[in-house]
């Protein structure tokens, strides 16, 4: 008798688990898709951006070295991106994604070793935008921002989200000065944009 | 007229004619057909690389699903008179951007799905399907259809040309041939007088 009740409250307690748990699961999914399919469509972008750059010889410290991506802030894309890339190749290169919690933890890697070839700055890094993208003078990496203003700065492309959809705004002048060569085809897509010419006037 | 009934001077001039016409005409549609043919040929190479073109322009606009540019880059074949319809399927194999030269065209006309890459003749049109691709990646599919203009106006022309050419030939044979027949029936008869 006493066995059963036990039971009973076992199987009570585990029916009201499962249905707490289920319907955690599904808040959390439900929550999920819209900045999910945002971030898919970016972790598409950044490849096709891989295959319409070309970086110069001395961007990469071995013939076959991947392409690193770098992820500057906070990562909204999760496993997203990683599993956009896995086994996608360019050039022969396989690519490798990296987080960096700060603008100091990039400098540290990219300076010395050229472990970096494309950086995406988080939307949370809005504050450390210049100072990231003067950390990046002089080396070839192609920078890529979700920040509003961020290829005026000198960000390389920014992506913007127009009607619903994702397009990118193109700083041309910021990647002749990275010596990234970046195809009429992804410029024939983008919107240009030019740099103020105080910021301009400083880089030079 | 009774074939009997002409006289051997007619019968010698309406021989030579009828070969020499005979043979005219034969070669002339013998060179019409190869002609036509080698056109044909002609017009599918240049209707795929029409397609390799259009389609390394609006690959990146695929990649980046960005319809309103891949409609401008199919709006440029508006240059290219005898092509009807271009289409380009996505990966999925549905319609990803169009272009029709005349409203005439109804998309229902069309393939609702991409098809096999190669080339189809279908009915007076050429169809060309072209995969898309970029670095490699498959992105989907380009559809050419082209009403053939060029061929069919071709063919017209060639087939007139031809007409004229046997008529002017004929009339020329009769000429020679009339002459040449007096060389010989003249003596013919000339030996059968005395």
């Amino acid at each position: 008798m006493q066995v059963d009740a036990t039971m009973r409250r076992l199987r009570l307690l585990i029916t009201i688990l499962v249905i707490l748990l289920s319907s955690w699961a599904l808040e959390a999914r439900a929550q999920d898709p819209p900045s999910s399919s945002e971030y898919l469509i970016k972790a598409g972008f950044i490849y096709n951006f891989a295959n319409l750059v070309q970086w110069p010889q001395n961007a990469f410290p071995q013939a076959d070295s991947p392409i690193v991506i770098g992820i500057l802030g906070e990562d909204h894309f999760g496993v997203t991106l990683d599993r956009v890339l896995q086994g996608k190749k360019v050039n022969g290169r396989p690519f490798v994604v990296r987080r960096f919690k700060s603008v100091a933890d990039l400098a540290q890697s990219v300076i010395d070793l050229k472990d970096c070839q494309i950086l995406f700055v988080s939307s949370s890094e809005t504050a450390h935008v210049t100072e990231a993208i003067q950390t990046l003078r002089g080396i070839s990496v192609l920078t890529i921002g979700e920040i509003p203003g961020f290829a005026k700065r000198g960000g390389i492309i920014n992506l913007v989200l127009e009607d619903n959809k994702v397009r990118f705004e193109v700083n041309v002048e910021a990647a002749k000065q990275a010596d990234l060569n970046i195809s009429s085809r992804l410029l024939a897509l983008a919107k240009i944009v030019q740099q103020p010419a105080l910021d301009g006037r400083k880089t030079e | 007229m009774n074939l009997q009934n002409i006289s051997i001077k007619r019968k010698l001039i309406l021989m030579t004619m009828l070969t020499s016409s005979l043979a005219l005409l034969l070669s002339s549609a013998s060179f019409l057909i190869y002609d036509l043919i080698s056109f044909r040929h002609l017009l599918t190479q240049d209707l795929a690389t029409q397609a390799e073109i259009i389609g390394y322009n609006s690959a990146a606009a695929m990649a980046f699903k960005d319809e309103p540019a891949a409609t401008a880059t199919l709006s440029a074949l508006t240059a290219k008179g005898d092509i009807v319809a271009a289409v380009l399927y996505g990966s999925d194999g549905k319609m990803f951007a169009q272009y029709f030269r005349t409203a005439r065209t109804l998309p229902e006309v069309l393939p609702a799905r991409s098809q096999e890459k190669g080339y189809r003749f279908e009915g007076q049109y050429l169809d060309v399907w072209h995969d898309v691709s970029l670095n490699g990646d498959r992105l989907g599919t380009l559809f050419l259809q082209s009403d053939m203009r060029q061929w069919s106006l071709r063919a017209k022309r060639y087939a007139g040309i031809c007409l004229v050419f046997v008529l002017v030939s004929a009339s020329f044979a009769f000429l020679v041939s009339s002459k040449l027949q007096k060389v010989i029936s003249g003596r013919l008869f000339s030996w059968r007088t005395p």
